[in-house]
């Protein structure tokens, strides 16, 4: 179990990079086809298919780890290269995988509650109680010895780092448990359970400890990424103005003022075009030699081309008819054409010299499928004056 | 002290500081380098400090007529253009006035020039001016570094002579 981190047959490595040799090497026994084992050179082919590896580090390792026997020879015979992977050695790399990641805190607390099961489910009698009760109240504070170095000595950055790898609350919580249940089923081993408890609460301290320092040392240097989101929102919704503006108690700022440059300087000056004003000539004349015009002379004429322009639509509207119901044309035009010929025959049925005339209903017609949507009924009429026929009218008034 | 002697220079942009050399090391830890200017003594942005557009801050920044006001006026100082110019030699508002001419600005453009010379140049202590409007650069203008004042000499036909005539 203790070959992925022994350097040689007889110490454990000093450094934890050297895990990734022992991961290399199980993930090559990973990638499949591994019924009969694999010999040493595909061991050493998939190991370094991965890259950033040393192969003569590789080599060495892999004689390491088949000497301590996680590497089993799948025959044993002298001259057998192909091996199979001792999975007591794969469960070692991930134990110490993750005591390097997380501290073996978890495995602490696993420990504690473990004991406190067997108790209460009776596998464990007196004096292994008292045995378990003294080798962890030990395992307690070695933690808190840890945790008290890293405050008095670490950096901010170190503390960080470690500060995951500490939970006094959990402890504390999983000590109280295993003290009940010692104070239950045993009684007698009731001030050792209490000295375990001890312990807790000053590993629970000195976590504490550890995070004000780091709070403190964060705050100093203005470390806003100390805290988290929940915090900064915690305090811009509760917080008064004063606890705010307190953060920047001893900040000085300068007061805002131009900044400048004389590459600035050098643009304006070259840039600078004075604005001058200039008089507008009077426009040109160019019909001075020819005599005024009056602007009123020729309206009639061009009322009247209106007028006829207008007639001639309401003629073709008509057809020859003296009327004609104009609803269905004017739900087929476009709404701007249907807009204009009713402005065109409202003008000529108010041109009281116009025969025309516009009758507009007040119903409402909705025809989403026309190009106009909304309409009215309209009706056009005309009403020519008769034209007398002159022998008709003479014979009229002849005598009969 | 130097603490508190900083904090003062910053706030006025020039003040009478006794010990400046005690400011140079808490100057330099804000990005400054304290130069003096006369009487006075004002801060310069260190040679090694990031500059505001470095750092993607927004500061303020003169108008153009400003500009343009400061930059005659520099001009018409700028006795040395071997030496820094400040504090240069003192000059009119009539003498700005003539290389404003010079430069092609009106009358009513004039009176832009003026009002940036005696209170946007003169408050932000780029300029000074006594009650006989005699004009002389500001203190703050001390705190131009040799790379400045280079660009100012390889520019030199855009500024005024200091005896007046024309750029």
């Amino acid at each position: 179990m203790a070959a992925p981190v022994a350097a040689h047959g007889g110490a454990v490595v000093d450094d934890p990079a050297m895990l990734r040799y022992v991961d290399a090497v199980i993930d090559a026994f990973g990638q499949g086809d591994i019924d009969q084992g694999l010999t040493r050179s595909q061991i050493l082919e998939r190991a370094l298919r991965g890259g950033g590896l040393d192969r003569a580090e590789l080599e060495h390792r892999i004689d390491v780890f088949v000497e301590l026997a996680m590497l089993l020879p799948y025959h044993d015979k002298a001259h057998q290269q192909r091996y199979v992977i001792n999975t007591d050695a794969v469960a070692g790399s991930l134990f110490f995988r993750k005591g390097l990641t997380e501290g073996g805190i978890e495995e602490l607390l696993q420990l504690l509650g473990a004991t406190a099961d067997a108790i209460e489910a009776g596998r464990h009698d007196l004096g292994r109680v008292a045995q378990a009760l003294v080798e962890q109240r030990g395992y307690v504070e070695m933690w808190t010895a840890a945790v008290n170095r890293l405050t008095d000595t670490a950096t901010l950055g170190e503390l960080i780092d470690e500060r995951s790898q500490h939970d006094g609350e959990r402890m504390l919580v999983q000590v109280e448990r295993l003290v009940d249940v010692v104070t239950r089923h045993q009684p007698s081993l009731r001030i050792s359970a209490t000295s375990l408890l001890s312990a807790a609460q000053a590993y629970l301290m000195a976590t504490q400890r550890l995070l004000e320092r780091i709070l403190d040392e964060g705050a100093a240097t203005r470390d806003f990424s100390l805290l988290d989101p929940a915090e900064y929102l915690h305090l811009a919704t509760s917080g008064t103005v004063e606890d705010l503006a307190s953060t920047f108690e001893g900040v000085v700022w300068d007061p805002p003022r131009p900044e400048v440059l004389p590459t600035a300087i050098v643009t304006a000056l070259r840039s600078y075009r004075p604005q001058r004003s200039r008089q507008r000539r009077p426009p040109v004349d160019t019909n001075a030699a020819e005599p005024p015009r009056d602007p009123l002379a020729g309206v009639d004429a061009r009322l009247d081309a209106v007028r006829r322009q207008r007639e001639h639509a309401a003629e073709l509207l008509l057809q020859g008819e003296a009327a004609v119901e104009l609803s269905a044309h004017l739900r087929a035009a476009p709404w701007p054409a249907a807009l204009r010929t009713i402005v065109e025959l409202a003008a000529l049925d108010g041109d009281e010299h116009s025969p025309y005339q516009l009758h507009l209903a007040d119903s409402l017609i909705v025809d989403i499928d026309a190009h106009t949507t909304w309409t009215s009924d309209a009706h056009l009429r005309v009403e020519h004056p008769k034209v007398q026929d002159p022998l008709r009218a003479h014979a009229d008034e002849a005598p009969r | 002290v130097s603490a508190l002697d900083l904090a003062r220079l910053r706030a006025l942009a020039a003040a009478p500081i006794v010990t400046a050399a005690a400011l140079d090391a808490p100057a330099a830890r804000i990005g400054r380098i304290t130069r003096r200017a006369g009487s006075v003594v004002v801060l310069a942005r260190h040679p090694e400090a990031p500059t505001a557009a470095d750092v993607g801050a927004l500061t303020s920044r003169l108008a153009d007529t400003a500009l343009v006001a400061l930059g005659l006026c520099v001009g018409l100082a700028w006795d040395d253009r071997n030496a820094h110019p400040f504090p240069g030699r003192p000059f009119t508002l009539d003498e700005l006035l003539a290389a404003a001419t010079t430069l092609g600005v009106t009358v009513a453009g004039s009176r832009h020039l003026v009002g940036a010379v005696r209170h946007v140049l003169t408050q932000a202590k780029l300029l000074t001016i006594d009650e006989h409007d005699v004009l002389r650069l500001g203190p703050v203008l001390a705190g131009w570094s040799d790379g400045d004042l280079e660009v100012l000499r390889r520019n030199l036909d855009v500024l005024p002579e200091p005896g007046g005539s024309t750029p």
